[in-house]
């Protein structure tokens, strides 16, 4: 080829210009050509595999979830290697009657429903996928199965860790359980890469709150199989090594959150045990409650659920986050709160509560007992329902709602545990809206004694003690730290927390200290106090109305007075249609006292306990 | 006819015979890539061969003086096409780029870039004396930008690229300054990588101080503010200084280009999607989405892997016949043949295709004149350009953009623009020896 003019051409183009060009194509092209030549040549064996009808299979490795300890290093939960029995259909014998003399004897030795197995294995013959047959294999069946390799080679051991609540049923509500993720819980982490179908995931309580703490990382195991399942080629160097999830320490005790358990065993109710100064959460008791080791097991869940779910008092239901109660007498403390911060109270003044009952227009509101001239003081220890319609109707319902909101009682508590609701104090607009009538000064009066429309958490009541004994309003928390699953040493540490900036008048507090410390001696309303404990305790009852034919039983303390603030607990116990605060709560959180404070054994307490309830006619 | 046989001797006929011979392996794999679809795909497409012929045999005889000559009405016809297309397009893939005329659709931009080609290079031929200036780099530019900024609209990012990558060669043959391309490339890079690596940080959630410094748009912008303006002090110092210094005079072009890209880098990762960014990841990290974006490129690797050194043979490809691969016969036809042909066949291709630029720069290099020299380098930067970006797309090298392997990949549109350009080549080349007498 010969592209030179015959006649000397005009100098016009740029030659340089055109072999640097050049250059750079030059360049792309070897470029090009080493890629082809990796991609084909280098890795063409391995992407010809791949192509082969064959694909990754990534095998999921499950980490270890977090172990979860109480306040002094116990453990309340755990994991324990749990062995199933699968088989690999495809290792089956070829020959029918070859393979149903096997399943028969597997279905023998290892004891599942021949037509289980039939089931199972049912349009799968040729499968390499290994299908479960039986969950929790002993480790008599598995040396069994070990001896006996080349009789039963379909069969496979499969390990996984199952989840062991060392507490059962009384750490129910508090830890909550895991289970298979559903699909509502899927959609709701369709971007987090820790949830696939499949995942296990914590379905309540503190399993679900710090699931993505307790869980940890899914590694993976990558090997190329065939369209029929089958691994032909291990790629170790695709494994990813699985993170375990990280521990848990709670402000729990144990024996106390088990002891509390015991003691309204067969109860509708709850035990809520914090410490005013921080805000720990020392026992969480909610009853009915359920095995949470159930759901171990899998094969059970689906019969266990149902069944729980469907009983009359569900035991799923977690009284202390979800339950909203009339409160009774209790609300009292807020009503004689607002009144002496807002300075319309003398706490020293006697009040006219001779009659029995108060009038308002042509409405009459009764007392529960006719009482004489009574003072705060008095009126608080004997709950006089006059003296708190008279300083509730002087005091107006606008301040009981302030000093409400000031509690947090508008609001959740924020403790960690999912789905809380939140405490309900109506408002005049509320009102307004639903039963389409003005708030009459009747409602004020009946709001001050805690009847109407109020209804709390018992974390709320819980809340207004834990107030009345800090002076500060403490977020309750359970999980205190965060720890590393291999050293286990301190990840991170949480701090207590402030719920709301209000601070009382510290006079006014004590007036209402002094009166809650009489409602413990004789004479007030938990005078039972008195004679089962000599620890010197503060508190509340209220026997809340309701549907049904007995109260609500309500007693909310905090004690011991004769120690430091860091070392008082608040103590909130609440059963439901049992009786009087005073018959039966009292005595659930004196015994308590007693527990914590080292002064009656567990054995002497339950002994206690029972003697009262059959005392009371509240025997199962 | 003496005439005719005259030039037929002069000139050579290998740049139509790679043409039809990619044209036609482009048929083969058509046909094998729609094996279990589409049969009629490859019968439009030699229908689309045919007329690609019968319009490089017009273009081949018709003097690209004449077409040059028509450069502002080409260029003004383009533009109107373009926006007629965004008016009464049709929308395929998401994109609005087809019109329809009776039953066939064709894509406008392809023949858009003959056009824009022919506009800039007569525009570089009048004003090739100010070549080394940097307003005439503006200028050309300015040409370019409503040609973009209407295919932008489509959307077609792609074509946006082949467009201002066409420039770009073409200006560098042109002869502008190189200082002034590299500005200009140093500017675009801080642009993009600072864009890119804010998106990465926020993709990844990745939260650090660095990575909040560095997606923070107001610092970026700061930045960017205090780096021009440095560099503007520094190119007063360069200009105000005797003796000019090569140091201080980089320092300054270095220094502003910086500031100006990092200025440019806030709006601009605004401007692109989610899913042009997510394109660009999948090429660090396909794993993150094996099914959407890192689908493609896994499965394209996969299919040329799979071929090895002579392939699985045609039609028997495993992915191709399992129709893993998406838009197997445009973007990923390629891989295809990389399948069944292995090793062997795609190094054939690869040749035949640079082959064929190789050739048309050399038509550029002995053109007669000016025109045929920007003219030819023109069309070759427009084959080289899909060339490249198709085969790196498909090796998982560059992010996918959808563009069509020349005369290999389906589409009448992108086929006869091709051998519009083949016949406008061939025509320059067959008067290379033919002198204007003054």
């Amino acid at each position: 080829m010969d592209y030179t003019p015959t006649k000397p051409r005009q100098d016009i183009g740029l030659p340089k210009r055109i072999s640097k060009l050049l250059y750079i194509y030059y360049f792309m092209l070897i470029l090009l050509f080493l890629r082809f030549f990796y991609l084909q040549i280098v890795k063409g064996d391995y992407y010809h595999l791949l192509a082969e009808g064959n694909t990754e299979q990534s095998l999921p490795l499950i980490p270890p979830r977090g172990i979860i300890y109480d306040r002094k290093h116990n453990i309340l939960a755990k994991n324990t290697p749990s062995y199933n029995l699968a088989i690999i259909p495809a290792y089956l014998p070829r020959d029918k009657k070859l393979r149903q003399n096997l399943l028969n004897d597997i279905s023998e030795k290892f004891l599942i429903p021949y037509d289980k197995i039939i089931k199972r294995l049912e349009y799968q013959l040729t499968s390499y996928k290994p299908i479960i047959l039986r969950e929790n294999l002993s480790k008599k069946e598995i040396i069994f199965l070990e001896e006996q390799e080349k009789k039963y080679s379909p069969l496979k051991v499969l390990q996984y860790p199952a989840r062991v609540y060392t507490f059962g049923e009384s750490v129910a509500h508090l830890l909550g359980y895991v289970g298979i993720i559903n699909k509502k819980e899927l959609d709701e982490n369709r971007n987090n890469k820790l949830y696939r179908i499949n995942s296990i995931i914590g379905k309540t309580g503190i399993e679900r709150y710090y699931d993505v703490i307790l869980r940890g990382i899914e590694g993976s195991e990558i090997s190329i199989v065939n369209t029929f399942g089958e691994p032909i080629k291990d790629l170790p160097e695709k494994h990813v090594k699985p993170v375990p999830g990280k521990n848990l320490v709670l402000s729990i005790d144990g024996s106390i959150q088990e002891l509390a358990y015991q003691m309204i065993k067969g109860k509708r109710g709850i035990i809520l045990i914090t410490k005013p100064s921080t805000g720990e959460v020392i026992a969480f008791v909610s009853s009915p409650s359920y095995d949470p080791n159930l759901f171990i097991d899998s094969e059970k869940v689906e019969k266990a659920f149902l069944e729980l779910s469907t009983k009359k008092d569900n035991p799923f239901f977690n009284r202390i986050t979800q339950g909203k109660y009339a409160v009774g007498s209790i609300f009292k403390i807020i009503t004689a709160l607002s009144a002496l911060e807002d300075g319309i109270l003398d706490p020293y003044e006697k009040v006219d509560c001779s009659k029995g009952y108060f009038e308002l227009g042509n409405r009459v509101y009764k007392d529960w007992k006719v009482h004489g001239y009574e003072n705060l003081f008095t009126a608080l220890q004997k709950s006089v329902n006059v003296y708190f319609y008279k300083i509730g109707y002087k005091l107006g319902y606008a301040a009981i709602l302030d000093y409400s909101r000031k509690l947090g009682l508008t609001s959740k508590t924020g403790i960690d545990i999912p789905d809380e609701v939140s405490s309900f104090i109506p408002t005049p607009e509320w009102k307004e809206k639903v039963f389409k009538e003005i708030w009459y000064d009747g409602d004020t009066v009946n709001a001050a004694i805690g009847q109407g429309f109020i209804t709390l958490t018992p974390l709320a009541v819980n809340n207004i003690i834990s107030f009345v004994a800090a002076d500060k309003l403490y977020k309750p928390r359970i999980v205190w730290e965060i720890r590393n699953p291999y050293t286990n040493a301190v990840e991170k540490r949480f701090q207590p927390e402030v719920l709301s900036n209000y601070q009382a008048n510290p006079k006014n507090l004590e007036y209402i200290r002094e009166g809650l410390k009489l409602v413990t001696q004789p004479g007030g309303t938990a005078s039972y106090h008195y004679y089962v404990s000599k620890i010197p305790i503060a508190g509340k009852t209220g026997s809340a109305q309701n549907i049904e034919k007995k109260t609500h039983s309500w007693f909310t303390s905090y004690g011991p007075l004769d120690k430091p603030l860091a070392e008082q607990y608040a103590i909130t116990v609440m059963v439901e249609a049992s009786g009087h605060g005073g018959s039966v709560a009292v005595p659930i959180a004196s015994l308590l006292y007693n527990f914590i404070e080292g002064k009656m054994s567990r054995e002497v307490v339950l002994k206690e306990i029972y003697s009262i309830y059959k005392y009371q006619g509240l025997e199962d | 006819m003496k005439n005719i046989f005259r030039i037929s001797a002069k000139i050579d006929l290998w740049l139509i015979i790679i043409g039809i011979l990619l044209s036609i392996i482009g048929v083969l794999f058509i046909y094998s890539s729609n094996i279990n679809k589409d049969h009629f795909k490859y019968i439009k497409q030699i229908i689309s061969l045919v007329l690609g012929i019968i319009v490089y045999i017009i273009f081949a005889t018709y003097d690209y003086k004449r077409l040059t000559e028509k450069w502002f009405f080409l260029y003004i016809a383009g533009i109107i096409l373009l926006i007629l297309t965004l008016i009464i397009g049709t929308k395929i893939n998401n994109s609005k780029s087809w019109i329809k005329i009776a039953g066939f659709s064709f894509q406008t931009s392809e023949l858009c870039k003959i056009f824009f080609i022919i506009s800039l290079t007569s525009f570089i031929d009048k004003f090739k004396d100010n070549v080394k200036s940097f307003s005439f780099i503006i200028v050309s530019l300015l040409l370019l930008l409503p040609y973009i900024g209407l295919i932008i609209f489509q959307p077609d990012l792609g074509t946006v690229i082949v467009f201002i990558l066409i420039t770009f060669i073409m200006l560098f043959i042109a002869g502008i300054k190189l200082l002034y391309i590299g500005t200009l490339f140093f500017i675009a890079f801080i642009a993009i990588v600072f864009s890119f690596t804010s998106y990465v940080f926020d993709f990844y959630n990745i939260n650090n101080i660095f990575s909040n410094i560095l997606r923070n748009q107001v610092v970026l912008s700061i930045a960017g503010i205090i780096l021009i303006a440095s560099g503007f002090i520094t190119m007063i110092i360069y200009i105000i200084t005797p003796f000019q210094s090569k140091r201080v005079f980089y320092t300054y072009i270095v220094l502003l280009s910086m500031g100006f890209g990092l200025f440019i880098s806030v709006p601009m990762k605004n401007f692109f999607k989610d899913y042009h960014y997510k394109r660009l990841i999948v090429l660090i990290d396909p794993e993150i989405d094996p099914l959407g974006k890192g689908y493609n490129i896994r499965q394209s690797v996969i299919s040329i892997g799979a071929g090895k050194f002579l392939g699985q043979g045609f039609t028997s490809g495993k992915q191709n016949r399992g129709n893993f691969l998406p838009s197997e016969d445009t973007d990923f036809i390629i891989s295809v043949i990389a399948e069944e042909t292995g090793f062997l066949g795609v190094s054939i291709v690869i040749l035949l295709l640079f082959f064929l630029v190789y050739k048309s720069l050399h038509i550029a290099f002995s053109a007669r004149d000016f025109i045929g020299y920007m003219l030819a380098g023109g069309l070759s930067a427009m084959y080289i350009s899909h060339i490249l970006i198709n085969l790196f797309s498909a090796t998982g090298l560059f992010p996918v953009i959808g563009i069509p392997l020349p005369f290999i990949s389906y589409g009448g549109s992108s086929l006869i623009t091709n051998f519009i350009a083949l016949g406008i080549l061939f025509n320059i080349e067959s008067k290379k020896f033919t002198y204007i007498t003054k």
